[in-house]
C-alpha cells in the first residue's frame, strides 16, 4: 500500500465545487461591513497562555540581544538576476564545495540553531534554541529549548515529494516536484521549499545534495548572490526566492557556507522586515548524543516526542511510543 | 499603501485577492450554509483594524477566520474542538457511496491526529499555506509546524495505510494516485 493520504485528502475537499464571489458578492459585502457597526461576537486577539506569557520576558530579550547584535537584516533586494549563467555558476560552485562524506558512520551531525519569531497578533518576538543529531541514515534527535523543553525523535524525511532514492537529475527533480508539492499559492514558493527543507534537515547523498542545490537555479524566483553575509555576519552565498505574483510582499532567503554548502541562516521576511529567521550557530561532527537526550527519547528509532511538563514530568506525544515511555 | 490610507478600494482588493480562499476555509470548517458569515465577520473586523493589518495580510485574514469559526462553533453549541467539526454534516449520515465512503475516511485519518496537527495538515493540503504562515496562523515557530506537518503527514500516511490493510478492497481513490514517489 503506497497511496498517498494527501492525494486522497485533496479529492475530499470540502470546499471543492463551490463557486467564487461575483463582483455583486463583493460590493454587497464590503459595503455593508464598512457601514456596519461593530459585528456580534468579534474574535479578540489570540490570548497568549500562561507559559508563553512567562516566556514572553525572555523572549523580548533575547530578541532585542538579536537585534543589539544586528543579527536582524534589513530587507536587501537581491543583485542577482533570475536564471541567469551567473547564479547557475554561483549554485555551481556551492555544490562543488560539498563533501563527499557528511557524516561518517557511528557519528552524528550535530547542529545547533537559534529561531526567531514574530507572533502575528501579539507582535512579541520569541526565540527557541534546536540542538539537532543526525545520524548517517537520517533519524534525528532534537532538543528544543525556549517555549519549554520538547524533545523529538525524527525519522528520515518522509514526505511525499521525499528526494530520498531519487536519481541526481537536478531538471528531473524540479519537474517531479512540480506535481508532488503543496503548500503554498505559488508552486515555484513549494518546489523551493521542498527542496532547501532536504539541504537543511536531510542527510541525503552528495550527489543528490549537489542536485538539489543545482535545481535552485532551475525555479523561477531564484536569485543568487555571492560574497554575501549572513544575519551573523559571515561569509555566505545568499539564495532569494521573491514571487511578487503570488506571493507579494513576501521573501525567502537562505544562506549557504561557500565552504561546504552547508546553511549557515535563513530568513522569511514580510514587508520587507525580518519576520522568522534562524541561525545556525554551531555544526560539528560528534560521536554520541548527550545522556540527557537519550534519557528522554531512548535511542530505538522510533518516532516520537516529549515534552517536559512545568511539573518536571513527561508527556509523550502518541504515536509510536517505546515501552519506557508508555504511561 | 500605507495603513493611515486605507479606504474601501483597498478592502476591496483584498477581498478579490484571498475572499474567495477564506470562503473555502470557512466552508471546509462549518459548511456552505455558514461560510460567507464567516467571511463577512473577517472582513469587517478587518474593517475596523485596518491600521493593524500588515501588507502581507493573508496569515492575519486566516488567523481572524480561524477565530470566527470558533466563535462560531461555541455559539451553535457545537463541540468545540475544531477538528471534531468538519465536515460533520458528511458523517451524520452513513457513508453509502464510495465518494461519501473517501470522504469519511479522510475525517476519520484526520480525526485521529492530535488535533494541531490536523490543522496543519489541512491548511497545507486544503488552504495551501506555508509552513511559515501556519506558523503566524497557529501561533507557532515556524519550526514548530514544520515538525508538525512532518509528524502529521507521517501519522496520517500510518492511519491510511494501517486503514487500508484492514480492508479489501481498499476504499475507491482517485486515478490521479500514483505510487508512492520514487525517482529513478
Amino acid at each position: 500500500m503506497t497511496e498517498l493520504f494527501e492525494d486522497l485528502m485533496r479529492t475530499q475537499d470540502p470546499a471543492r465545487g463551490f463557486p467564487g464571489y461575483t463582483r455583486d458578492d463583493r460590493d454587497h459585502l464590503i459595503g455593508s461591513v464598512t457601514t456596519a457597526p461593530t459585528p456580534l461576537g468579534n474574535p479578540t486577539p489570540v490570548r497568549r497562555d500562561a507559559r508563553s506569557a512567562r516566556r514572553l520576558g525572555v523572549g523580548i530579550a533575547a530578541a532585542a540581544a538579536l537585534i543589539a547584535l544586528g543579527l536582524v537584516t534589513q530587507a536587501i533586494l537581491p543583485i542577482g538576476t533570475v536564471g541567469s549563467p551567473q547564479s547557475a555558476a554561483a549554485l555551481d560552485r556551492l555544490a562543488q564545495a560539498i563533501p563527499e562524506v557528511r557524516i561518517p558512520d557511528d557519528s552524528y551531525e550535530l547542529t545547533v540553531a537559534t529561531s526567531s519569531w514574530i507572533s502575528n497578533t501579539s507582535g512579541r518576538r520569541l526565540t527557541d534554541t534546536r540542538r539537532t543529531w543526525l545520524a548517517p541514515d537520517g533519524w534525528s534527535w532534537a532538543q528544543e529549548t525556549g517555549d519549554g523543553d520538547h524533545y523529538h525523535l525524527l525519522p528520515a524525511l518522509c514526505y511525499p515529494w521525499s528526494l530520498n532514492g531519487a536519481a541526481p537529475d537536478p531538471a528531473a527533480m524540479v519537474d517531479y516536484l512540480r506535481t508532488r508539492v503543496t503548500g503554498s499559492s505559488s508552486t515555484d514558493e513549494a518546489v523551493f521549499d521542498a527542496i532547501t527543507t532536504h539541504l537543511r534537515e536531510s542527510a541525503v547523498s552528495a550527489d543528490l545534495r549537489a542536485a538539489a542545490i543545482h535545481a535552485l537555479a532551475l525555479i523561477e524566483h531564484v536569485t543568487v548572490t555571492e560574497n554575501a553575509v549572513d544575519p551573523a555576519g559571515r561569509p555566505a552565498t545568499k539564495v532569494d526566492f521573491i514571487d511578487p505574483v503570488n506571493r507579494p510582499n513576501a521573501a525567502r532567503s537562505f544562506y549557504f557556507d561557500p565552504a561546504n554548502s552547508q546553511i549557515l541562516a535563513d530568513e522569511y521576511l514580510l514587508d520587507g522586515a525580518a519576520d522568522s529567521w534562524t541561525i545556525v550557530t554551531e555544526r560539528r561532527i560528534v560521536d554520541a548524543i548527550p545522556a540527557e537526550v537519550t534519557s528522554k527519547l531512548g535511542t530505538e528509532r522510533v518516532f516520537h516526542s516529549v515534552h517536559v511538563m512545568p511539573d518536571g514530568s513527561l508527556e509523550v506525544a502518541p504515536g509510536e511510543i517505546p515501552d519506557e515511555f508508555r504511561c | 499603501m500605507t495603513s493611515e490610507h486605507r479606504d474601501q478600494a483597498w478592502l476591496e482588493e483584498l477581498f478579490d485577492r484571498y475572499g474567495g480562499r477564506l470562503r473555502a476555509f470557512a466552508i471546509r470548517r462549518v459548511g456552505p450554509d455558514n461560510a460567507d458569515d464567516i467571511v463577512s465577520e473577517v472582513f469587517a473586523i478587518t474593517w475596523q483594524r485596518r491600521r493593524e493589518v500588515q501588507d502581507a495580510a493573508l496569515p492575519w485574514l486566516y488567523q481572524l477566520a480561524r477565530q470566527a469559526v470558533l466563535h462560531h462553533l461555541r455559539a451553535s453549541s457545537r463541540r468545540s474542538a475544531l477538528a471534531d467539526t468538519i465536515a460533520a454534516g458528511s458523517r451524520d449520515q452513513p457513508a453509502t457511496s464510495a465518494e461519501d465512503q473517501s470522504q469519511a475516511l479522510v475525517d476519520s485519518i484526520l480525526d485521529g491526529l492530535n488535533e494541531t496537527d490536523a490543522e496543519v495538515l489541512r491548511l497545507t493540503v486544503w488552504d495551501q499555506l506555508t509552513p511559515s504562515e501556519i506558523a503566524q496562523v497557529l501561533d507557532l515557530s515556524p519550526a514548530a509546524a514544520r515538525n508538525r506537518l512532518m509528524r502529521a503527514r507521517r501519522h496520517a500516511q500510518e492511519l491510511y495505510e494501517s486503514h487500508a490493510s484492514d480492508r479489501a478492497p481498499a476504499p475507491t481513490t482517485p486515478s490521479s494516485i500514483e505510487p508512492c514517489p520514487t525517482l529513478t
